[in-house]
């Protein structure tokens, strides 16, 4: 019914507001710091999404937008139809970018019509290269379905672990493509926690699920990993060793050492390191994100390490026996049972000590642990007594902890962990005291400053009523820009002057209509 | 945040506890004492380990070397008997040999003597597990890992069963003193020997009335000459299987070459106080034979100290591992004296 707008009172106005669950940018930052590429699939209209990267601190004032125009540009897409060697315009593209003074910083808008579009590896190769190249990504008009693809995307093409994370069923299928799946339960239902390998109960726990509890976790595994083989080899190639010396036949003495060496003389304190290790506090985790890179760069269990605790657990082996047997030559007539004794102790004592040089966080569990080892490990020579009194003294009693002693010392200078740990809060502590590096265009663009996180929803028409005025200008290339914000003469950034829309009224003019009304099925 | 965190939990706990417990066990909050590698922790550690090694490798060296040992070779010496040995059939055959030797200084204190095998390899498996523990304890049992020595053809069961009883040490070696006009027989213990556990527990001789009786119905090992109940007729606790010299030999070795305690000096009379300086023979009934395998039989006077015997690689081993700690805890320190400077550069920027 139409009524001509006469004589009405206005009453009042009421507003939705969708805000941001507290900690995100604070996360963002964070996981930023940590080499982690935060990328936002959103099925919101484009405002929103950059109002949303604005208000989360992903974007700032001083990166580069790459929008439609230039992507498709960068990517050879539309001005030619061939698709050659998108890659070197890639790479020129990307150093042309990098190198324009005091802009290193990108982010890459994309539609969800063109993420559809990709025809052909080479040009998901180049997208995907753009892409990693920026250091934010916001895709947005996404359906869930493309969520996942792209997703796919870049496990297809880069060799990164990929993280999702959402709160509603549309994020269902991202959850379920990438490596790891974090869900987080909220008022838009428990879709999401259901199909997910890890349920938050807030964004900003995040934060502590990756660079607290994944890199303690990382460690304890690569720790527990590295041990595990160490005390294998340790323990078992000093049965070949002394198959040298026994015609090659098997031993049966020492059967229930064997047995038991892997459950009861060693198993006890690499549990508390596998549960409980850590090598910085939660809190320190928190402050240098920076040490999250150890795992993405494998630092901690690779072939070298491998390699070094190889040859550590050779070493050891080749010393416990050897020691034991050039110290008991030509003694050994009644001690034989001792030696075997005296020699499973010194292999399980030298395991030991060993895993309690490479433990860093000693917990009231972890001396529980030693001292229950300890108390296992059979005692040298209790039973050498004979009748008339202890006259046969026993070798095994200092060659059991010399051979104990030196090998685990000798394997702990190569200890890689210590050193990478050390390195990195090293290098951290003497980056503090410098404020971090911010490259800032000189030239404030104070009406970025004061983006909210509010979004408009409205027709076409009354966007250009409500934002009409001083803020409306025409978006050239950057140099126009540049003067033409010079121009304005803002000295004031943080006084509103307006909304400031350029690029979004500049794409929505330019894309007519529709862009960002109605619903897009796609 | 953690006001956050303790809504959630107090909330939580209305609708049915989902979260896990705030403890310190699972929160990882256990109070925790991390070492921290100071300059001052590492060096002092370093220097108390090669201090300590040092000490310990010097101490072990010097009594090592304070060991008076005397070692021969007597399957060399004792050639003819060793060529008379080589054949079988001589088994009956008695082969005596007398090897003579000069103590320059009295040995003083307790003086064991071994004999030592070289190139025997007890430690081979099949060798190992023939044996039969339940036997040795005194029951009838089953013999089947003894094999090929558990039983003859004729179906009577050997006691003890097994190759490692049938390869025994048979030698008999006594050692005599030539005194200034007579030639003295040194007085030996013969029992002693083994590990209180094997003789009171491990090995028990089968009960009856008498020990021959108890072992009625068995036979002797092929290359014994007596039977077991035999071994020691003057003790009657050191004969049948409870017998010392037995117990040391099924104690097998684990390397080929080894020494076995044989007897043991009995420190009366002329040699209260040890061995007196002068010439001794040792005379030996030769029947243990070494040639077919390349061994050697060695006979070995000697004294012991707290850390052994006369080997010295331990005390060598400690040596130089403390001195190894002590030079990386100098370079560790020459490391940081000259780098200090540096830090204080950085420090001061």
């Amino acid at each position: 019914m139409k009524r001509k707008g006469k004589n009405h009172q206005l009453l009042g106005a009421t507003a939705i507001e969708d805000k941001l669950q507290d900690g995100v940018p604070e996360t963002i930052q964070l996981l930023k710091l940590g080499n982690i590429k935060v990328w936002v699939l959103t099925g919101d209209k484009q405002e929103t999404a950059m109002n949303i990267g604005y208000a989360c601190r992903l974007l700032t004032d001083d990166m580069e937008i790459l929008e439609e125009k230039e992507e498709l540009r960068a990517l050879g897409v539309s001005s030619q139809p061939r698709v050659l060697s998108p890659k070197d315009q890639i790479l020129h593209t990307g150093e042309v970018l990098m190198e324009k003074a005091r802009w290193p910083w990108q982010w890459l808008r994309c539609d969800s019509a063109e993420a559809s579009q990709d025809q052909g590896g080479l040009v998901e190769k180049a997208f995907v290269e753009l892409a990693s190249g920026c250091q934010a990504v916001i895709c947005c008009r996404v359906t869930p379905k493309q969520k996942a693809l792209m997703v796919q995307l870049v496990k297809k093409h880069k060799k990164a672990v990929t993280l999702a994370i959402g709160d509603g069923a549309n994020d269902v299928n991202m959850i379920k493509t990438a490596d790891i799946g974090v869900g987080i339960s909220g008022l838009e239902g428990l879709q999401a926690v259901q199909c997910s390998d890890y349920a938050l109960a807030q964004f900003c726990f995040l934060q502590r699920l990756l660079l607290v509890h994944g890199r303690w976790n990382y460690l304890r595994i690569c720790k527990f990993l590295r041990y595990f083989f160490y005390k294998t080899f340790a323990g078992l190639l000093a049965q070949v060793w002394f198959a040298f010396h026994s015609g090659f036949t098997a031993q049966v003495r020492d059967g229930w050492f064997l047995a038991l060496y892997n459950i009861f003389y060693t198993a006890y304190p690499v549990l508390s390191v596998g549960l409980l290790e850590q090598d910085v506090s939660a809190k320190k985790s928190l402050e240098f994100p920076e040490l999250y890179m150890i795992g993405q760069q494998d630092e901690l269990f690779n072939y070298r390490i491998f390699g070094v605790t190889l040859l550590h657990g050779v070493g050891t082996s080749l010393i416990s026996f050897y020691t034991a047997l050039w110290a008991f030559e030509d003694h050994v007539g009644t001690k034989t049972v001792g030696d075997y004794e005296s020699f499973s102790v010194t292999v399980a004592v030298s395991a030991l000590l060993s895993i309690v040089l490479d433990t860093r966080h000693w917990t009231v569990l972890s001396f529980l642990m030693v001292t229950a080892t300890l108390g296992q490990c059979p005692h040298p020579s209790p039973r050498a007594k004979p009748a008339h009194g202890s006259w046969e003294p026993n070798p095994s009693r200092w060659s059991s902890p010399y051979a104990s002693l030196v090998s685990p010392i000798l394997g702990a200078v190569p200890s890689p962990d210590l050193a990478v740990s050390l390195q990195r809060i090293h290098l951290k502590a003497s980056r503090d005291p410098e404020p971090p590096v911010e490259l800032r265009s000189h030239i404030p663009r104070g009406s970025f400053r004061r983006r909210s996180s509010y979004a408009f929803s409205h027709q076409e028409g009354y966007a250009g009523l409500i934002t009409r005025g001083d803020s409306l200008r025409s978006r050239g290339p950057p140099g126009d820009s540049l003067s033409s914000r010079a121009t304005r003469g803002d000295s004031n950034p943080k006084i509103p002057a307006g909304f400031g829309w350029e690029g979004t009224l500049k794409l929505t003019r330019s894309h007519g209509q529709g862009h960002s009304t109605s619903p897009v099925s796609l | 945040m953690e006001k956050k965190m303790k809504n959630k939990t107090s909330v939580a706990t209305q609708e049915g506890d989902r979260c896990p417990d705030n403890s310190a066990f699972k929160q990882q909050r256990l109070p925790a004492w991390k070492p921290q590698l100071t300059i001052a922790s590492v060096l002092s550690s370093f220097f108390l380990t090669g201090a300590f090694c040092l000490a310990v490798g010097v101490c072990l060296v010097l009594s090592a070397n304070s060991v008076r040992e005397i070692q021969i070779d007597y399957s060399d010496k004792c050639s003819d008997c060793s060529k008379l040995r080589e054949n079988s059939s001589n088994w009956n055959k008695e082969c005596h040999c007398s090897i003579n030797f000069t103590l320059k200084e009295d040995i003083l204190g307790d003086v064991f003597m071994y004999y030592g095998l070289q190139n025997f390899y007890q430690n081979h498996r099949r060798y190992m597990m023939s044996r039969s523990d339940a036997q040795l304890l005194g029951r009838n049992v089953n013999r089947s890992y003894c094999a090929p020595f558990s039983t003859y053809r004729n179906g009577t069961p050997m006691a003890p069963c097994g190759a490692i009883a049938n390869s025994m040490f048979n030698d008999t070696i006594d050692l005599f003193y030539n005194g200034n006009s007579s030639v003295i027989q040194v007085p030996l213990l013969k029992t002693g020997n083994s590990w209180w556990t094997d003789k009171n527990v491990k090995f028990r001789n089968p009960k009856s009335h008498n020990l021959s009786s108890a072992f009625a119905g068995t036979a002797h090992p092929p290359y014994w000459q007596k039977p077991v109940y035999l071994l020691d007729e003057e003790d009657e606790r050191n004969n049948g299987y409870v017998n010392d010299d037995f117990i040391v030999w099924m104690r097998v070795s684990a390397f080929a070459t080894f020494r076995n305690l044989y007897r043991r000096l009995r420190r009366t009379r002329h040699f209260a106080d040890g061995l007196p300086a002068g010439n001794y023979t040792f005379r030996i009934s030769y029947n243990f034979p070494v040639t077919r395998f390349k061994g050697r039989k060695h006979v070995i006077l000697s004294t012991v100290v707290w850390s052994g015997g006369s080997n010295p690689f331990l005390g060598i081993a400690y040596v130089v591992s403390g001195a190894a700690a002590t030079l990386t805890g100098f370079v560790i320190t020459g490391i940081h004296l000259k780098l200090r400077k540096k830090k204080t550069y950085f420090q001061k920027q």
